[in-house]
């Protein structure tokens, strides 16, 4: 069951309740500010406001559908609700800008059933993962209405003919892209079209895909209906103006929400009460046990994962002294229980073991995926009462707190060098998760303050300010290459004209003059010209090589197409020659995967490393395109021999992580990519450097897994990763066969577990089919075959009937 | 309407066909002859026969779909003697068929031909295609069965083979190019199927000598013979078992 719905629940209904925490920031500006803020004289134990709410029976809805909600127990629609559906079931397109907790999602539900249920298909775009599985789960709902509901996102690629019957698809920006690159025909019937946290078309790496994808649908689709959602920004109406949409904005949000700033043990709260925090402690331990002694949890932003590891060690005494001695014994069960979310063990799980007794834990991307999600639904379900997190958890992870406590406001720019402001957005999504709806009467959030001057300029730069507006992120020519190479490739632009008309239809072109970007479409077109993935002609015509239309279907960033081609005609002379390290230091310099830092001290090995096989690798430092400088190379060189390591079994993950100061989750990150590079990279060697195709494709399986060559063949096992597989081979089960003459005791004996044993057993009976393993990247698009099985190492085993009708008939 | 009589063995082979598949199905009759098209319920195997107005010794029909029991079939089946002539009519009017053979008459009740679904045949084209000897075949089948549930085809440009593993054994059975029929293979090209449909319907066939099979990588199974001395002509698909989806 999805955490924070209801146990049967159909989450629009849930949703109204529990949305409140979300991404809703508040509506600052002074005058209107009551609404978003809560009744100023709202005090502590109000209920949470419920509006003007508008009966459901007032709509023109599908009588199925009214039932549907109506079973669900939503009989009635919040006034931005309320707003938005009599033009959508006009059938015109809406922006719909206001706080999450108003039910935004439920809106563009009924639009896609009401569409389907009318015969025409629906695609709900999300800019992140972890919402396409949450809104995939909403809308299965939908299932009894006898509509077909489907999810693409990261490996879960659908076949043509499993898209056929999908009447209501999921996918993430970069499915959707995927799905217009490849020219799927499912787009040709597509009628409306759900654009979520549409806001994030400012985010600098997400915001280009989504824009592109919103502008090639419609192009493809005129006519198509859009319900754009966004978070509250400035100029949403500027939005609606581009999608020629009805704009509907509103600051109601059904659960109080109180801002305010602590100094120096108070908090002063915008609408004028105050709190204090009473002594001792540091004022973040102040901050966190007033929340749990009112009955609430409290969930701290801090700007590193460092911060968030200690400080969420430094609060856990205190919170455990204010808990009951039974919450005391769950927790430590719980803290015991963590041992089985992996196979293996990692810095983070020896920290969590260490916080969660006392009812505190941290959230940063250290921990690896499964870490993450076990935190998160510890504190759903209100075990655990103190998370910190890193400004990661505001988007996306709908994780809601009686209390959210903003200790840093600032943020370490890389670019910059320096720590900025964060940007008043981010602050108002992370204020948006104070209250959980049904559970708590209101939320506070805090923003700390180091000196009154501080706490003065907080409430002006982030509780009296408006957000900052969404602009789009087109211009830059490394944005420009990408998709500029997609749209020839896929044919949906062939001369410079018609790739300008493209960019007037987009939001930087409604907002800006297309000349203004002229200089960044010149550097990328030449760039793909020069490269030969544009045919290199003195021409007016765009049209991609074979390497280009291969790139795009890759969906590689052409500079790391290029990086990788490279490489391979090097590797061409004498591909015998080539070791994995170089491989994975050739896959490691694309700005597809970015490199590990370097740690202090690490530089000088590195370079003697570097020194010392010179000649075999296939990047080389201070080289066009990359311009690799020799810092740059050398994190490459790191990351490489990080992959490496993780490549060989017998190495635990722990002192692999130890040894080059990484952390587990940021490795799983790596992996994930390196593991697409390298089979792309076989792709490219298909033509490029034949011999080297098998190696790469190989290289790709172990890098999943992280096992030597010789356990690939018992990884296929579910339930055996690298470290049962070592064990399996260890005790002489070297090979699947020699596992199918093993007894149950034998197994048991070897790998500790009756249920896995015989699972295992199972499996290699061919009684059960072994899953397909995921893992892959987001980016990777439908066409990239998944690498083939090395070695070939027995006949296939089990597998599955695949029924005729998956085949099309010829009537 | 239809009106027909036809040899014993004919229609013994037609109903050993289409149960392999299904007990109920749906004649298809026309002027020129009969077509039944079955699919058995879980998509796996499909059937398309065709019995040629010649196949029978004496034929009169129209377009008329007659959905009838194959047990029921059988049974008048069990009563004849090979050499015997068995005489079928049918009037849509009585909803009954009538099934003679000597001095013994059936009415057999008919289902209703809506209530059987029409298969939506697939169109496939496996690229590699050989022609064998049905003995062969039966003896690969029969060997394969002992030891495991699937058997893989692979069809090589220089020879085709079957090939089965159980847990401790293996069975493989290799014909060259030179001692078959015909083998078209530009490359080497293999899937598994289940060894139970396969089986039985490669039992079903008793009067062609030879059979053809097409196969593809991880695609279904094509399988062509004729009877009723080349005026009747069948043809079955087989899903493959692939590793994933």
């Amino acid at each position: 069951m999805k955490p924070g719905s209801e146990p049967n629940g159909f989450v629009p209904a849930s949703k109204l309740r529990r949305e409140g925490a979300q991404t809703s920031p508040p509506k600052t500006r002074v005058r209107r500010r009551s609404r978003s803020l809560g009744s100023p004289t709202s005090n502590e134990g109000a209920p949470p406001r419920t509006g003007d709410r508008v009966p459901l029976s007032d709509f023109p809805l599908h009588p199925a559908l009214r039932a549907l909600l109506e079973s669900q127990g939503l009989r009635e629609l919040y006034p931005p609700q309320a707003e938005a559906l009599p033009p959508i079931l006009e059938g015109r397109s809406v922006v719909l800008a206001c706080p999450t907790a108003s039910g935004k999602s439920l809106v563009g539900y009924v639009a896609l059933a009401m569409a389907a249920l009318g015969g025409r298909r629906g695609l709900y775009v999300v800019p992140l993962r972890a919402l396409a599985s949450e809104k995939y789960e909403d809308l299965q709902a939908f299932q009894s209405l006898g509509l077909k509901v489907a999810l693409t996102m990261g490996s879960q690629d659908l076949s043509p003919r499993e898209l056929e019957n999908v009447d209501i698809l999921v996918a993430t920006s970069e499915k959707a892209d995927s799905l217009l690159r490849h020219r799927s025909p499912w787009i040709d019937t597509l009628g409306v079209l759900v654009a979520d946290e549409i806001h994030l078309l400012r985010d600098p790496d997400r915001g280009p895909t989504l824009e592109v994808s919103l502008t090639r649908l419609r192009r493809q689709r005129p006519g198509l209906q859009i319900v754009a959602l966004s978070a509250t920004v400035a100029n949403s109406h500027v939005l609606a103006q581009w999608l020629d949409a009805v704009h509907v904005q509103s600051d109601f949000r059904p659960v109080v929400l109180k801002p305010g700033v602590y100094f120096d043990g108070r908090i002063e709260f915008l609408d004028g009460s105050r709190s204090l925090a009473p002594p001792p402690g540091n004022p973040a331990e102040r901050l966190v046990r007033t929340a749990i002694e009112e009955g609430g949890q409290a969930l701290v932003f801090v700007n590193t994962r460092r911060s968030s590891e200690s400080l969420a060690e430094a609060l856990g005494p205190a919170v455990s002294a204010a808990l009951p001695p039974e919450a005391r014994e769950e927790l430590a069960r719980l803290a015991e229980d963590l041992t089985r979310t992996s196979e293996e063990e990692t810095e983070g799980l020896r920290r969590l073991r260490r916080t969660i007794p006392w009812g505190t834990a941290f959230h940063n991307a250290s921990l690896t995926n499964p870490e993450r999600s076990l935190v998160e639904k510890a504190f759903r379900s209100g075990r655990i009462k103190c998370v910190v997190a890193t400004p990661t958890l505001s988007a996306g992870i709908n994780l809601p707190a009686r209390r959210v406590i903003i200790r840093d406001l600032t943020r370490y720019d890389d670019s910059a060098g320096l720590n900025v402001p964060l940007p008043v957005l981010e602050v108002h999504q992370m204020c948006g998760r104070a209250g959980r709806p049904r559970y708590d009467p209101y939320g506070e959030a805090v923003l700390m303050a180091r000196s009154s001057d501080e706490a003065q300029s907080l409430v002006e730069r982030y509780l009296e300010a408006p957000p900052e507006p969404v602009e789009s992120r087109l211009a830059s020519a490394a944005v420009l290459r990408t998709h500029l190479l997609a749209l020839v490739a896929s044919r949906e632009v062939s001369d410079r004209p018609e790739l300008e008309r493209f960019l007037g239809e987009t939001l930087y072109g409604h907002t800006f003059s297309v000349p203004e970007i002229q200089h960044h479409l010149v550097e990328a077109e030449s760039f793909l010209r020069r490269n030969g993935l544009l045919e290199d002609t003195a021409s007016p015509r765009l049209r991609a090589t074979l390497f280009g239309r291969l790139t795009s279907d890759l969906y590689l960033d052409p500079v790391s197409a290029v990086i990788l081609r490279r490489a391979l005609e090097r590797a061409r002379s004498s591909p015998e020659m080539v070791d994995d390290l170089s491989l994975l230091a050739t896959v490691a310099a694309t700005p597809d995967l970015a490199p590990f830092y370097l740690r202090q001290g690490e530089e000088r090995d590195l370079t003697d490393l570097y020194l010392d096989r010179r000649g075999a690798f296939l990047v080389q430092p201070q080289e066009e395109p990359g311009e690799l400088d020799m810092e740059t190379f050398l994190g490459t060189l790191k990351t490489a021999r990080v992959l490496e390591a993780w490549t060989d079994d017998r190495q635990r993950l722990l002192d692999i992580t130890e040894r080059h100061g990484v952390s587990a989750g940021d490795l799983r990150a790596k992996v994930e990519r390196a593991e697409w590079l390298l089979s792309s990279m076989a792709q490219l060697a298909r033509t490029e450097c034949r011999p080297l195709a098998r190696p790469l494709d190989e290289l790709a399986v172990r890098v999943r897994y992280g096992v030597r060559r010789e356990l690939l063949e018992l990884v296929e096992l579910r339930g055996i990763g690298r470290v049962r597989s070592r064990l399996l081979h260890g005790a002489g089960f070297t090979s699947l066969e020699k596992i199918r003459r093993a007894s149950e005791a034998e197994l048991v004996a070897c790998l500790g577990s009756e249920t896995l044993a015989r699972d295992v057993l199972a499996q290699v009976r061919g009684v059960r089919k072994p899953p397909a393993r995921s893992g892959n990247p987001e980016e990777r698009g439908p066409s990239t075959a998944p690498p083939e099985r090395p070695g070939d190492p027995s006949p296939p085993r089990g597998g599955s009937l695949r029924s005729l009708d998956h085949y099309p008939s010829s009537d | 309407m239809f009106k027909a009589r036809v040899k014993m063995e004919v229609l013994r082979e037609l109903v050993d066909v289409v149960s392999t598949l299904v007990t109920e199905t749906k004649l298809q009759v026309s002027v020129d002859g009969i077509e039944v098209k079955a699919v058995d319920p879980s998509h796996v195997a499909m059937l398309v026969l065709n019995l040629k107005k010649t196949g029978f010794e004496e034929f009169t029909g129209d377009s008329t779909e007659i959905g009838i029991d194959v047990e029921k079939i059988k049974d008048v089946l069990r009563l004849s003697k090979p050499g015997d002539l068995l005489n079928l009519a049918y009037d849509g009017g009585k909803g009954k068929l009538e099934v003679s053979v000597g001095k013994i008459v059936r009415h057999m009740g008919v289902v209703d031909p809506a209530g059987i679904t029409d298969p939506k045949v697939p169109n496939v084209n496996p690229p590699g295609k050989v022609v064998l000897k049905t003995d062969e075949l039966r003896q690969g089948i029969r060997g394969s069965e002992s030891i495991s549930d699937h058997v893989t085809l692979t069809l090589d440009p220089e020879f085709f083979s079957m090939h089965s593993e159980g847990e401790n054994d293996r069975l493989d059975l290799k014909i060259p190019k030179s001692e078959l029929t015909l083998l078209e293979a530009k490359e080497t090209v293999k899937s598994m199927y289940p060894l139970d449909f396969f089986s039985s319907m490669v039992k079903s066939i008793s009067s062609a000598e030879e059979v053809t099979i097409f196969v593809g990588n991880e695609y279904p199974l094509k399988l062509e013979f004729s009877f009723a001395g080349g005026r009747g002509d069948a043809r079955f698909l087989l899903a493959p078992r692939v590793e994933e989806d």
